[in-house]
């Protein structure tokens, strides 16, 4: 069905994006994004995972972990709630 | 190699869902830092397995995570919402990426977990087809989690990792929540 689109959506100005939520720590997030060697980033697993949990993995679940975590990084905080929502939207229509 | 950790008795298997994969792969989930901690507790005492489905929708959320935040604004998505809401066909144009424009993204994330020998990849088969429709009789839920809950029960899978209470909360599994 062919929908009306409105392209120049600059009147709109005062719709433009509330505070965007942000829920993790900015710092750590920071932190996280500066760490560049493997043994920054070991001192940050063992800061987000603490101590006792950090020195129970082997050195191979270790990497594990950060090699599957924060493998996608857009620069932004995004609510993933509304994201779900939306995809949810989408199976049902 | 240090074989200590390599456990001796049969250990009891979850399902890692899509909301959890999401979790602990994108940096700025608010949820980021709980995932990482708990998947570190997960891979001390399970066996950890997702399946391709997962991979699909994955891709399905670091896509509109693209078109949310690097796309235009909330609002307008919020009003286009409202508007199919109502059934008024008057949307404002959305500005959204194709899944080609993301495909870095979508293998850097993909190619972490399928090569590591901690998570194991379940197979969809097409003894799966039929207990997915039952799954939907009994449970009323979606296509893709009654897949999710078909090929689970075939694999012996009773515990699921999950963050979205919609999607597993209403069938017979043990939950995990983070």
């Amino acid at each position: 069905m062919n929908a009306l689109t409105f392209n120049n959506v600059s009147e709109l100005d005062f719709f433009y994006p509330q505070a965007i939520s942000i829920s993790q720590d900015e710092e750590s997030a920071k932190a996280l994004k500066q760490a560049e060697t493997l043994e920054d980033k070991f001192l940050l697993l063992k800061k987000d995972i603490g101590v006792r949990l950090f020195n129970r993995l082997t050195y191979e679940q270790k990497v594990f972990i950060i090699n599957v975590s924060n493998t996608i990084n857009l620069g932004g905080f995004v609510d993933i709630d509304e994201i779900y929502n939306d995809i949810e939207n989408l199976e049902y229509e | 190699m240090n074989n200590a950790s390599v456990p001796s008795v049969k250990r009891e298997k979850v399902f890692l869902d899509t909301a959890f994969l999401a979790s602990f792969s994108i940096f700025n989930h608010r949820d980021n830092q709980k995932a990482r901690k708990l998947l570190a507790e997960l891979i001390l005492k399970y066996d950890l397995y997702t399946s391709p489905l997962c991979f699909y929708e994955l891709w399905q959320v670091v896509k509109r995570y693209y078109d949310f935040s690097r796309g235009n604004y909330h609002m307008i998505r919020k009003l286009n919402r409202m508007l199919k809401f109502i059934y008024l066909k008057i949307l404002f144009e959305e500005i959204n990426f194709s899944f080609k424009q993301v495909i870095n993204d979508l293998k850097s994330c993909t190619t972490q977990i399928i090569q590591s020998k901690f998570i194991t990849i379940i197979s969809l088969t097409d003894r799966d087809i039929s207990p997915a429709l039952d799954a939907i009789g009994r449970f009323d839920t979606k296509p893709g989690d009654a897949f999710h809950f078909s090929s689970i029960n075939s694999q012996g899978i009773r515990s699921v990792v999950t963050g979205n209470k919609k999607d597993f909360g209403r069938m017979e599994l043990n939950i995990i929540w983070f």
